[in-house]
């Protein structure tokens, strides 16, 4: 009868498998590291362990803790570790990677240097975001752990194309899967009547093609799951900023993802948005005051807490 | 039966069943060569897929490739190829 109560990798969702991720896109300048600080922080206050990961390439977090994080995770207060993805080196891991493999598959190829081959591939449209979901998923594997993990977005561009890859590599995969399998299948038949008896033989290109189209299938998944990823959308009262964030939900609409804040930063009585488009003001919305003095290091950052008072939709995260 | 006519008889079953494997395999090679243009064929200027199903597959993909670059030598006459890979006179 336990064995009910076991939950596979397959089966399990993503609350089960990883914590709630909170996403924060928004154009730039906005605002979007500073409250992606300040809503890890609220959360590391309230006793959840957060893990706070930049995955922005001009990377703010180090600027506002006023303290180095780079691409090692470091703890910055009680339950609240920060790490800034340096997207240059995980697209040297990535290449080094293949390089490994090739010259495994390709031995004869070993008396070349390779390396300063393939460095080339690091410009190769696609790397920058292969990159950013090859850190995001290592955080997801080695923070499992924690409470929540708190994302601070690159600009709009780079973050909707990440959300699009997933659903991009799915696509040109299901179509090569499908080409693979009549591939395998026939190749069988051959072997079946040349040699009289059923290949044995593993098509080591399909199984890649499996174990991607898994992985990809389940990231596409994680992200249309509101439960898993929660995305806010970030604005300043100006037109332009809002603008884009219509862009954004447009853009994340056609990938079948819904954000679910809308958080106006900067906000004062003198600086109000005449009228809000439904479209945004369907989301939740929440307002954060402008500041009276530079949100700099964790001093600045608790007592903007303290002051506000209201941090309960800051703090609110999928699982509860 | 005969000896003699169960050989024959399986003379003909084998010539059939080869010459059917044959055009099975010859599909085969093509359905390869079409596998290894989508995946690499940016080299050629075909749309390609993204870097990472590329990069995973590219380790993999040796023979394919090698089809591929053998195909080259013929791709200027699809029909010879055809005509002697069909049983057509």
């Amino acid at each position: 009868m336990a064995r009910k109560n076991i939950v596979t990798m397959e089966t399990a969702s993503h609350a089960e498998r990883h914590p709630p991720c909170l996403f924060h896109i928004g154009k730039g300048g906005t605002g979007k590291s500073t409250i992606s600080a300040l809503r890890a922080l609220a959360l590391a206050r309230q006793g959840k362990r957060v893990l706070l990961l930049s995955l922005d390439p001009a990377h703010n977090l180090s600027d506002i803790f006023a303290t180095h994080i780079g691409n090692d995770t470091i703890e910055l207060c009680t339950n609240l570790h920060a790490w800034e993805v340096d997207i240059d080196e995980w697209i040297t891991r990535a290449l080094d990677d293949l390089q490994q493999r090739l010259r495994t598959e390709y031995a004869y190829l070993t008396a070349i240097n390779l390396e300063q081959y393939f460095r080339v591939l690091q410009f190769s449209p696609g790397m920058e975001e292969f990159a950013l979901r090859n850190a995001y998923e290592h955080a997801l594997r080695t923070y499992s752990g924690c409470d929540a993990i708190v994302i601070d977005m690159p600009p709009t561009a780079l973050a909707l194309r990440f959300f699009a890859s997933p659903g991009i590599a799915l696509a040109w995969t299901e179509q090569l899967l499908q080409l693979r399998k009549t591939i395998k299948k026939k190749q069988d038949i051959v072997t079946n009547i040349r040699i009289g008896k059923h290949s044995v033989e593993r098509d080591r290109i399909l199984l890649r093609l499996q174990e991607q189209h898994a992985s990809t299938s389940e990231m596409k998944k994680d992200f249309a799951d509101a439960t898993a990823t929660r995305i806010s959308v970030i604005i300043n009262p100006d037109t332009l900023s809002w603008r884009e964030a219509l862009r954004i939900l447009e853009g994340t609409a056609n990938l079948g993802i819904r954000p679910y804040h809308l958080i106006i930063n900067r906000h004062s009585a003198d600086r109000e948005i005449d009228v809000l488009p439904d479209a945004l003001s369907a989301l939740s919305v929440l307002t954060l005051p402008q500041s009276s003095t530079p949100l700099i290091g964790l001093r600045q950052l608790n007592a903007f807490l303290d002051e506000t008072g209201n941090t309960a939709a800051l703090t609110e995260i999928a699982r509860d | 039966m005969s000896p003699s006519l169960r050989k024959l008889l399986t003379l003909l079953s084998d010539m059939h069943r080869n010459q059917a494997v044959d055009l099975l395999e010859w599909e085969l090679t093509e359905l390869r060569q079409v596998f290894a243009l989508l995946v690499a064929g940016q080299a050629i200027g075909l749309p390609a897929p993204p870097a990472e199903v590329t990069l995973s597959l590219l380790p993999e993909m040796e023979e394919e490739l090698q089809l591929l670059i053998n195909h080259l030598g013929t791709a200027q006459s699809p029909l010879s190829q055809l005509y002697s890979s069909l049983p057509v006179d």
